[in-house]
């Protein structure tokens, strides 16, 4: 049985790395006593994928894993028993059951939704100014950042992977690709507006795949859904 | 603070989850509730001290009282310090993220000489004064316990109080007696101090005995200075481990951790009396736990950590009675959660082909054997009774179970030895290499050989010997490196200078404390740490202060000296050990007193307790 789970990573944990993430669930598992299925070899373990790893420091209110259960066990059941065994701040807002050969969350997850919002409180004239730049930078053809990889530096031009951006309120709320086919971090964003990304606390919001001009979520792919809330 | 923290400190620092102190398993008690609070230190990194067995056992049995809480709190790594320092916020608890100063009782843990730099930079970084004669009733009283506490002397100006021996029931007493003195949120800390060094087995308040020296730096006498104060402290231990406490659940980090798995400790104590090691004179009697409280205890570690390794660990955890039974129970018990075993310090000679079979169905790297010496005649000095058959039988063994590597300890600078006994190392790596291509062909046969420079350990049949200078070592470890003619052998070592500097407080007298505290102005912490070690700093240190670091590493001592340590009562007799040494110089093996004659170390008559084996009961 191949469940897929939405999750929550609230403020207390936005200091784990994906690597810590992916440990905790791993324990978290074999925790809530789930029939897991299990890796061939000698180091034998659960088979998880995430759908993306979510950089250090962010919040999000929707990631995704998919994990592989040995038998099958309902739904309410296995977000119930996670959701005792999970840290505080980690959270299984939904499951749903996917097809075995559905693809892996990681190749079809395409776009991202962050809000972004300054640590500390801007004023009006200073929103207004943020505006306007960003608004410049979406007419601009081009965007060019770079970077660094362990095989050297490399220049992206992360104007196409921008869908949408824009002040609204007290945030930045912006729309991108997000995933293997291009990408955008928020950081760079805020570093092309001037800002110091240090300043600013990144949340992301959803993570969709792109059909037809419409977004879909990943738990959609899922053919019963139950809601840990 | 705690937005500050979060908004500003955290995202500057590296491996930031060293100080959310929110882990799965981690405990938060209400402070308005509770009365007595104790923070738990461990004077390294985050990452090296959460694999710390004593400081799990600690946390459990403080917090499963209702009128205490324990909290933890490790040595920032640099960066953090830099941020505490530069905002001025001080060092903090996990847990509560509370100053360090708010606590009633700080208890730090000594494993490691090279870690005692990191006590007082914690100290400082906390707003605590570092020397204890500068402290006064609004600040905590400062606790050390562990191995390194059976030579309390160079940390006397900076510590109120040790523990001496097992901690499971000495801590109990501290904090009753705490509880029982409290006025409001002060705790009287003379009275404390007093009441504690007169009442509790194991207490050791330097400040109530005085040292005399000779003109020569020996000290002459150790007197206490308060009445009802023992003259020789005698270390506190726990006879039956069934019934002590163990913690049923471990803090389970986030981030990558040493020994970051469920641990059993299957015993306690070692009778096999090698003559180098602390810890087999310090923790004697023997005390096994039985095979059934076990598996209760790694059932219940299991289920509330999820944790996929399950560890036994003790010093020779290959000695333990029942070992294959207890091994193919957890193995049977865990095989299908796809939960390993581990079973770590394992000797060679209880290394047989059927455990080796079991351990290799489940996953496992690389053994370890510790044949310490290279030559038969070393060994016998050191008492580490393997034979050369014995060693590559056991590596035959482990072969031809499967696996393709080992690892042995070896170490360099044991009395009596010579160039013939460190030849004696390349010797004996050689035979095993050829017995391990016999059982195995390919390329992946890999033997590595780490080397350790030996330092000398109070209440040791060697703690009168001379530690070999740095010289001799790093030409003794030329020989080696020389000598190794094949890349299937690998060769490590240990830095001369990082032992040299842990002999010096191994066996040092209290006025180390005057260097220990200009080694941290100038800058040294992290001493175990080589990025971080800076001999020059030390040496400036102990220049300055007038103290010859040779005077405690290099010198040999004579039975009649004073030894600093000499009123710290571990239970083994000065006779014992005098005549170990005597048998050491002669190349005398002494047997196991679980299966032979009693050598009468006199822990048991002295301090009313046996070896409890399993099963016997």
């Amino acid at each position: 049985m191949r469940v897929r789970l939405c999750f929550t990573k609230g403020p207390g944990v936005r200091f784990i790395s994906h690597l810590d993430l992916l440990r905790t669930f791993e324990r978290a598992l074999r925790r809530a006593a789930l029939p897991l299925a299990l890796t061939q070899g000698y180091h034998p373990r659960p088979k998880l994928t995430f759908a993306s790893a979510l950089a250090l420091g962010a919040t999000s209110e929707a990631e995704y894993l998919d994990v592989e259960l040995a038998a099958p066990v309902p739904l309410g059941e296995i977000v119930r028993r996670l959701n005792s065994v999970l840290p505080a701040d980690i959270r299984v807002s939904a499951a749903g059951e996917v097809p075995a050969a559905a693809p892996p969350l990681m190749a079809i997850v395409d776009t991202a939704l962050y809000e972004l919002r300054p640590l500390r409180p801007l004023d009006e004239g200073q929103w207004e100014r943020l505006g306007s730049v960003l608004a410049g930078l979406l007419r601009e053809k081009s965007l060019l950042v770079e970077r660094t990889t362990k095989s050297g530096t490399k220049q992206v031009n992360l104007r196409p992977l921008i869908l949408q951006a824009e002040v609204s309120g007290d945030k930045i709320a912006m729309l991108v690709r997000s995933g293997s086919r291009g990408n955008v971090r928020p950081e760079e964003l805020l570093a092309l507006l001037g800002q110091e990304p240090t300043g600013w606390q990144v949340h992301r919001v959803g993570l969709f795949i792109a059909q037809d001009d419409r977004l879909r979520s990943p738990m959609e792919e899922a053919g019963v859904v139950v809601d840990g809330s | 603070m705690q937005t500050e923290l979060y908004t500003q400190v955290l995202p500057a620092v590296s491996r930031p989850a060293r100080y959310l102190g929110n882990e799965y398993n981690s405990i938060r008690k209400d402070w308005a509730k509770v009365p007595l609070k104790m923070a738990l230190a461990f004077p390294d990194v985050y990452d090296v001290g959460m694999g710390h067995l004593g400081l799990k056992i600690l946390y459990h049995i403080v917090n499963r009282r209702g009128d205490a809480l324990a909290e933890r709190v490790f040595a920032p790594w640099t960066d953090m310090e830099e941020q505490l320092t530069q905002r001025g916020l001080p060092l903090f608890s996990l847990e509560s993220h509370r100053p360090l100063r708010d606590f009633h009782l700080i208890g730090f843990t000594l494993q490691y000489e090279l870690s005692y730099s990191n006590i007082l930079n914690m100290l400082h970084l906390a707003g605590i004064p570092p020397l204890a004669r500068d402290r006064d009733e609004g600040h905590p009283i400062i606790i050390a316990g562990g191995p390194c506490a059976y030579n309390p002397e160079p940390l006397a100006d900076f510590i109120d109080l040790f523990a001496i021996g097992d901690g499971e029931y000495l801590i109990g007493e501290l904090i009753d007696l705490a509880l029982g003195l409290l006025r409001g949120e002060r705790l009287p800390r003379e009275e404390f101090l007093l009441e504690a060094a007169r009442r509790i087995q194991g207490v050791y308040v330097p400040a109530f005995y005085d040292v005399d020296y000779h003109p020569d730096g020996r000290v002459a006498r150790i007197t206490p200075n308060r009445e009802g104060v023992p003259p020789r402290v005698r270390k506190q231990v726990v006879e039956d481990l069934d019934s002590a406490p163990y913690p049923d659940a471990f803090v389970v980090p986030y981030i990558d951790a040493i020994h970051d798995r469920a641990t059993l400790e299957v015993f306690r104590g070692c009778t096999r009396g090698c003559r180098f090691c602390q810890a087999g004179m310090v923790y004697r009697p023997i005390r096994e736990r039985e095979a059934s409280t076990l598996l209760r205890q790694g059932e219940e570690l299991i289920k509330s950590t999820g944790y996929e390794e399950l560890a036994l660990s003790s010093l020779s955890t290959g000695d333990y009675t029942c070992i294959e039974d207890l091994a193919a129970d957890l193995m049977g018990r865990f095989r299908d959660q796809g939960i390993a075993l581990s079973l770590p310090s394992l000797r060679v000679d209880s290394f047989k082909g059927e455990l080796a079979e079991e351990i290799r169905k489940m996953r496992k790297t690389s053994l370890t054997f510790a044949p310490e010496a290279g030559t038969q005649r070393l060994r016998n000095v050191i008492n580490k009774n393997i034979t050369e058959e014995d060693l590559l039988r056991g590596v035959e063994a482990a072969f031809a179970a499967g696996w393709d590597s080992v690892k042995l300890y070896f170490m360099l600078g044991l009395p009596t030895e010579t160039e013939e006994d460190v030849l004696g190392i390349i010797d004996l790596a050689n035979k095993v290499l050829d017995v391990a291509r016999r059982q195995r062909q390919g390329p992946r046969v890999k033997i590595s050989i780490s080397v350790s420079s030996f330092v000398p350990k109070s209440h040791t049949p060697f703690q009168w010997e001379p530690q070999a200078t740095m010289d001799l070592l790093e030409e003794r470890q030329r020989l080696l490196t020389q000598g190794i003619r094949t890349r299937r052998i690998q060769l490590s070592w240990h830095d001369v200078k990082t032992s040299f500097l842990e002999g010096v407080f191994a066996r040092g007298d209290r006025r180390l404390g005057r260097a220990l505290a200009r080694a941290v102005e100038l800058g040294c912490r992290f001493d175990g740490w080589s990025e971080h070690f800076s001999f020059p700093k030390w040496s400036q240190a102990f220049m300055e202060c007038g103290l010859d670091p040779a005077f405690y590493a290099n010198r040999r001592r004579d039975y009649e000296e004073v030894l600093p340590w000499s009123h710290i009562d571990a239970g083994v007799t000065k006779g014992f050990l005098m005549r170990e040494h005597r048998r050491a110089l002669k190349g005398e093996p002494t047997g196991d007193c679980r299966v032979g004659d009693c050598p009468g170390c006199g822990v048991c008559n002295r301090l009313g307790v046996a070896n409890r084996i399993a099963g016997e009961r």
